[in-house]
């Protein structure tokens, strides 16, 4: 797994997404593959399931191109996706099964070195989160969204969305209690 | 932190840690922090905590070679034909995770199968700390034999922490299972009779973590994997007492 040049490092609100023309539909959706990738791969908590929501997102955009008011292709895409994994979730609840590969879904290759043991514990922090709070939380965070920008996209008051990623944050921090790790110190 | 002096709301605080501010107001949040040396902490951790979500998902956003193909194609394989590809991924991942030293040991319980570290320990805290007459193999007075033995069969040579100053004498230990190798369990007692136990593994990486707790009825165990070995602490004691013992372990195993 090569780190690819990333498209979207910046801000992308600050990128006019929203100039794109008809013909940069292709070039837009390309541009954004990386990033829509992160992003269902952090809804989805698992490579595979993570690949199949962003072929399913690709599909979708692709019948819909029609409805693509020209207008920010970034934000058109993101909730193509957070639509499907919202559909897909309340399924997955009825179903009540787990894809066999979840067992390794931790955050495998480029990720920080550091101790495993406290990047579990994010992992599982953040694991923890109901799915309408996760996707708050990595629009903002991950994907560098502004407030409103995700208010709009998931058709939420802003104010949802301020609610939502401080409960979301309120619960990581509970999850990853300080009192319940104690880092090494050999030296005193 | 309503109170009518309080210009900052709550809401300011997680837009001031998003950088989602207008300057202006930033100045005014940036003062109030000055002041307030809780919501400081608190704008500081969010801080730390995006920093460290974004570098965890940063893997992942990748372009792969059949990207374009995705986009252009007559949408999707059937189902049956993207099933290998499921299978690699995992197999992939796995892989990676193998290599890269991030897949983590089972000994933290990350495996479905493995039973943790923690749990081992309090399982063999709670059979054999209250055996009478036989809760070791070999006795304290042999101690250096009993060291030597251990330290064989585990593949790594290992001390028996002397935990005096907390208050504790080695009782003895015993050869155990720990995660399907040799391990070893070694026990101490207090003045009064209450027992503690130290369980070492061996780990097939030399990864270091912080300390960690777990309870399970009434047992506290606190474990920690220092240089190729998982170390686990369990009794009946409060977690400060644990502490105490497992930072006297952590400096007696400090290699040479």
């Amino acid at each position: 797994m090569s780190q690819s040049p990333e498209p979207i490092k910046d801000r992308p609100k600050e990128r006019g997404f929203g100039d794109a023309g008809p013909q940069t539909f292709e070039r837009g959706m390309l541009d954004l593959m990386p990033s829509l990738r992160r992003y269902a791969r952090s809804l989805t908590r698992s490579d595979a399931d993570g690949e199949d929501l962003l072929q399913d997102s690709l599909e979708r955009a692709l019948t819909k191109r029609g409805q693509w008011a020209g207008s920010n292709l970034k934000a058109w895409a993101f909730s193509i996706m957070t639509n499907l994994y919202r559909n897909e979730t309340v399924r997955a609840a009825r179903r009540r099964t787990q894809p066999i590969e979840d067992a390794e879904s931790v955050p495998a290759s480029l990720s920080p070195p550091g101790d495993p043991l406290e990047q579990r514990r994010l992992v599982a922090a953040i694991d923890s989160l109901a799915p309408d709070f996760r996707s708050v939380l990595m629009l903002v965070v991950v994907e560098s969204m502004s407030y409103r920008e995700v208010a709009t996209l998931l058709q939420i008051p802003e104010g949802t969305v301020m609610s939502r990623l401080a409960r979301a944050r309120a619960q990581i921090s509970r999850y990853l209690d300080a009192d319940n790790v104690i880092p090494l110190r050999r030296s005193e | 932190m309503s109170d009518i002096q309080n210009p900052v709301t709550e809401n300011e605080l997680h837009a001031y840690a998003d950088g989602q501010m207008a300057a202006d107001e930033q100045t005014r949040v940036a003062a109030w922090l000055a002041a307030n040396p809780e919501d400081a902490a608190r704008v500081a951790a969010w801080r730390d905590q995006n920093d460290a979500i974004r570098a965890m998902f940063a893997p992942y956003a990748t372009a792969r070679a059949g990207d374009a193909a995705l986009l252009a194609g007559p949408s999707r394989k059937p189902l049956i034909e993207r099933l290998p590809m499921r299978a690699a991924a995992a197999v992939l991942l796995f892989g990676l995770g193998t290599a890269t030293g991030l897949g983590l040991p089972s000994f933290l319980g990350a495996s479905a199968t493995a039973t943790p570290i923690y749990e081992q320990s309090s399982d063999a805290y709670a059979i054999y700390a209250r055996e009478v007459r036989h809760p070791v193999e070999v006795w304290a007075g042999e101690k250096d034999h009993l060291v030597a033995w251990l330290s064989k069969r585990l593949g790594e040579k290992i001390v028996a922490p002397d935990l005096a100053s907390a208050g504790y004498t080695l009782v003895g230990g015993r050869l155990v299972p720990v995660d399907g190798i040799a391990g070893a369990l070694l026990m101490y007692e207090d003045k009064s009779g209450k027992r503690l136990t130290l369980l070492l593994g061996r780990t097939q990486k030399k990864t270091d973590t912080a300390f960690q707790f777990a309870s399970s009825g009434g047992v506290e165990t606190l474990y920690w994997m220092d240089n190729g070995l998982a170390y686990a602490v369990s009794g009946e004691v409060s977690r400060e007492m644990l502490r105490t013992i497992a930072d006297q372990c952590y400096r007696q195993f400090q290699p040479a």
